[in-house]
């Protein structure tokens, strides 16, 4: 697996939302050769999307059961029913349809609420291997340059800021402007649906 | 440097102290469990198939030598497919779109209810990422071995914060030995460029043994010639029927590719053993028959011997002294190497 950065993931993505998982199915390709599953969320909040959302979107992953059948590839978001999760999305490949998840489940952070009320995105690592480019043969557990847990709307904060610093084209005339457009006023709560 | 004269030493084995350590190491390896079952082949005994790559042309020595390093796992084999049908794991360069994000995918088929693997394909290279040998890539026969180890059934050696298993993000809370194991297992869910990770762990090989209860798991390990004498040759004698392998660590305590394998009267002379060494054999219930080990250099100062090892007796000023690491295997036998003394001589 190649780490990508929150930076990475955030540029890389045509949508970043924070969903609801509704419902889930699983069904061979095509050919036959592969089970996909494909998920049903519901949009909590749409963090960025590159076009209007839905109230639904649809998520495929590789992998799930079909009758006697299993498929399982490590480090595919096994996104289970009911839960709350931060998705950076692209759309599938093969499906117009359905989203992706970016960099398996890396582009996964799980959703939960701490003691004080507020809302945490913990990133996923389960299943994946991680190839740091360790110029200095060190090894390194992933996730020490990568996104770390923290609340969500610092997270959120930081996703914005960094999605408008890459579309901010270098601009040497001006340099008092700030290079971070501020970001927009957190929610009242930090659960209250802002989809869109 | 080799020793020119040889201590009198009636060495290793009698009487081998047996007494199995109450409380082995924690262990590190996961498995990959489906509904409560963890995914297993029907027997630890499959065939691999290699699709030609252009891009990997080395893709068949490096997967078989992958694979190799999980059969020296007692018990198990995993070997090139004689025909393509007979293949139950597939090797292959993956087409584009197949993998993304990833060095190499291990996508695993099973039956639902039992969880027993029907297939797997390995699935390797992510574009752009430097699949190969030496400078400014990632070794290819390390991803494999890893690979492979999913494909056999075994998960990465930590994970998620909250999950059964350790997280990633946790280790520095765990003893050093523990931290150790998860790290340095070739299930570790980390390499760095470069970096080679080509045998199986102590742990990785218990992962086997825990889905496939057929195989014997890691050898027990009699003992580690330690480096107390670093300068000083060991001569060794087999003196029973078994299987004794000498295999190299590192220095992070890892199994090396350096195994030697002995059979009955068998001698070698080890000269300025290259590491920690271990002495591996079949049968621990005949090992107290198995080896003779004579440290061939005298003398050898005692204060030589690391600090950390249990030091076995010794004569006063003579003799070198063989170190045991008792964290380093499954079942580790204390032992008590140094019985000074003449025994004759099996072979030269």
């Amino acid at each position: 697996m190649v780490p990508l950065s929150l930076a990475e993931l955030a540029t890389e993505s045509t949508a970043i939302v924070r969903a609801r998982v509704l419902d889930r199915s699983a069904a061979w390709d095509d050919e036959r050769k592969r089970i996909y599953t494909t998920t049903v969320l519901e949009v909590v909040e749409s963090v960025y999307s590159a076009a209007p959302l839905g109230r639904e979107i649809r998520v495929r992953t590789l992998g799930g059961e079909v009758g006697e059948v299993g498929m399982k590839v490590a480090g595919t978001p096994d996104l289970k029913l009911g839960e709350e999760v931060l998705l950076f999305l692209r759309p599938d490949g093969k499906v117009p349809t359905s989203f992706a998840v970016i960099g398996m489940n890396q582009g996964r952070f799980s959703m939960r609420t701490d003691s004080a009320g507020r809302l945490i995105a913990t990133p996923t690592w389960d299943g994946i291997a991680f190839a740091r480019p360790g110029n200095d043969g060190v090894l390194r557990v992933a996730g020490h340059e990568t996104p770390t847990e923290k609340p969500y709307l610092e997270l959120r904060t930081q996703i914005l800021a960094l999605r408008a610093q890459a579309a901010t084209p270098a601009a040497p005339a001006a340099p008092q402007a700030p290079a971070v457009p501020a970001a927009p006023a957190a929610p009242a709560s930090p659960v209250a649906p802002t989809g869109k | 440097m080799l020793a020119h004269r040889t201590c009198r030493a009636r060495a290793l084995a009698a009487p081998l102290l047996t007494s199995l350590l109450a409380t082995g190491p924690a262990v590190a390896f996961e498995l990959t469990p489906v509904a409560g079952q963890p995914t297993r082949w029907p027997a630890p005994t499959q065939h691999y198939l290699v699709e030609r790559s252009a891009a990997l042309p080395r893709l068949g020595a490096a997967t078989r030598a992958a694979f190799d390093a999980w059969t020296a796992v007692p018990g198990s084999s995993w070997t090139a497919a004689p025909t393509s049908t007979a293949a139950s794991i597939v090797v292959r360069e993956a087409r584009p779109g197949e993998v993304s994000d990833a060095l190499a995918i291990t996508l695993r088929s099973y039956v639902v209810g039992t969880a027993t693997l029907t297939r797997a394909e390995i699935l390797l290279g992510a574009d752009g990422v430097p699949l190969g040998e030496g400078s400014g890539r990632y070794d290819l026969v390390s991803v494999l071995v890893h690979e492979a180890g999913h494909a056999l059934g075994l998960a990465h050696t930590c994970g998620d914060r909250g999950a059964t298993y350790p997280s990633c993000f946790e280790l520095d809370g765990l003893p050093a030995r523990q931290r150790a194991r998860i790290l340095g297992a070739v299930m570790a869910p980390t390499i760095a460029l470069e970096e080679a990770r080509r045998a199986p762990t102590t742990d990785d090989a218990e992962g086997l043994v825990a889905l496939y209860p057929g195989t014997r798991g890691p050898a027990p390990v009699l003992g580690a010639l330690g480096l107390a004498c670093p300068d000083a040759a060991w001569v060794l004698e087999v003196d029973a029927p078994q299987r004794v392998e000498l295999r190299w660590r590192d220095e992070d305590g890892r199994l090396t590719d350096a195994v030697v394998r002995l059979r009955l009267q068998d001698r070698v002379v080890l000269d300025a053993p290259r590491g920690p060494l271990d002495l591996v054999v079949d049968d621990p219930a005949a090992a107290s028959r198995a080896v003779w080990v004579e440290p061939s250099v005298t003398p050898c100062p005692v204060d030589a011997v690391d600090a950390g090892a249990s030091v076995p007796p010794t004569t006063a000023g003579e003799g070198c002294s063989l170190t045991q690491t008792t964290d380093l295997a499954v079942w580790v036998l204390s032992v008590a190497l140094l019985a000074w003394g003449r025994r004759p001589r099996r072979s030269t």
